[in-house]
């Protein structure tokens, strides 16, 4: 999924690097103190997951899990996954630093798009909201896959051949990716349901306004 | 459809990386994708130091490949895995001179050589025979190359594994550590801003 340094054109270069440039701007905007060790942590987590390598099929890829961080961070996911691909660039020469603009706009904007989508059905009952994340996971990382195929398409061969190359390299990807979204978010539906997106618009008035009063209690 | 299924299967992790060295009058080399899988039948391009293309070639199934030198120059040589990898190593001129000048020096021995192995027996006869010392040097030096290859090939194989690592776990804790430091400043400002 990194693109490596000397494949793409110069245009193509600073087109990236606008584009991230915009979508980090915008995530830091949105970037509240409360979201700060969050982000930390999903970008912690997209920094080692590309470690683990998927050995399944034909193929090898790695997880990239962009999905879960764009659910639970929206556009924050601009500048944790900069930051995240800024240090794998330098440490482990993953994908390059002029190739970090496209690279960070191939992983963070399916992981807006997602946000946007599914964000909405996570407090739903379990089935949907399974489903929603599962979808989430999968579409995160096919998403991902077109965006490739595109920055590509200047360079390299047509557009179709690249793209779905790299879909089917990166199926099983997409399934692992899928159920560990299941995984975190069911986890995070029982433990810590705050911490997911759109938590407060999900819960009915009065279960608010009795969670509130208890917190004054306890204060 | 399958095969794309199956060639698609080579060029998947996030980076590559390629080695070569000079052994004898050819380069040998390998390329790896960082997890440890083999770049195989990727495509490999040797420019010399002006950006002339010298030649092109494929890797193989185990990502291995060869090819004599094409000329007296500082080689780069390039592999491109697809999908947007590509990795580059460059053999330095004074690699190829050394071993250049022994090739030569063992073409020009290896005509003598072939009668004087014929002859040995005869020589082992005729102990009292002398042996032109032209034709000795040849045959020590030909002898001292192969020794020295097969003490150097393991060692160049494990240089080639040692480039090719991937990342280590003070790399990696490294990297997290960078995040938090980097969570901990932002949070510092924002405090600041707080407060004033």
């Amino acid at each position: 999924m990194h693109i490596s340094e000397g494949v793409l054109s110069a245009p193509v270069l600073g087109a990236g690097m606008a584009l991230a440039f915009a979508g980090t701007a915008v995530g830091l905007k949105k970037l509240n103190e409360d979201k700060i060790p969050q982000t930390a942590i999903l970008s912690a987590a997209f920094f080692v997951a590309s470690l683990i390598h998927v050995p399944i099929g034909p193929s090898s890829g790695h997880l990239i899990l962009n999905g879960i961080l764009g659910l639970m961070l929206g556009w924050v996911a601009f500048p944790a996954i900069l930051i995240a691909l800024l240090l794998q660039g330098m440490l482990f020469q993953f994908g390059g630093i002029t190739t970090l603009g496209v690279n960070t706009v191939i992983m963070a904007t399916p992981a807006v798009m997602c946000h946007y989508l599914f964000a909405g059905f996570i407090h739903k009952p379990d089935a949907i909201s399974y489903a929603a994340s599962f979808t989430c996971g999968f579409l995160s990382v096919f998403f991902s896959c077109l965006l490739l195929g595109t920055a590509l398409m200047f360079t390299q061969e047509s557009f179709l051949n690249v793209a779905w190359a790299v879909v089917i390299a990166h199926l099983p990807v997409m399934f692992i990716e899928g159920l560990v979204a299941i995984f975190c978010v069911g986890f995070l539906k029982k433990v810590q349901p705050e911490l997911l997106p759109k938590w407060s618009a999900a819960q009915p008035q009065d279960i608010l306004d009795s969670r509130t009063k208890m917190v004054e209690k306890q204060v | 459809m399958l095969f794309f299924i199956l060639s698609s299967g080579h060029a998947l992790a996030h980076s590559v990386t390629v080695f070569a060295w000079v052994d004898g009058d050819t380069v040998l080399g390998e390329g790896k994708f960082s997890g440890g899988k083999k770049a195989q039948n990727s495509e490999i391009i040797v420019w010399d130091v002006n950006g002339k293309e010298l030649l092109r070639t494929r890797t193989n199934k185990k990502g291995e490949f060869s090819f004599p030198i094409p000329t007296k120059t500082a080689m780069r040589i390039e592999l491109i895995a697809g999908m947007g990898h590509k990795a580059e190593w460059t053999i330095p001129l004074a690699d190829i001179d050394d071993t250049a000048t022994v090739k030569s020096a063992r073409d020009a021995g290896t005509p003598p050589i072939e009668p004087a192995e014929n002859t040995a027996p005869h020589q082992a006869a005729n102990p009292s025979a002398s042996i032109d010392p032209a034709q000795l040097e040849a045959i020590v030096e030909k002898a001292v190359t192969k020794a020295l290859n097969k003490k150097i090939t393991p060692l160049t194989k494990m240089v080639a594994d040692l480039t090719q690592k991937g990342p280590t776990i003070d790399e990696m804790l490294g990297g997290i550590g960078y995040i938090f430091g980097l969570m901990g400043v932002a949070m510092y400002f924002l405090s600041r801003k707080k407060k004033t």
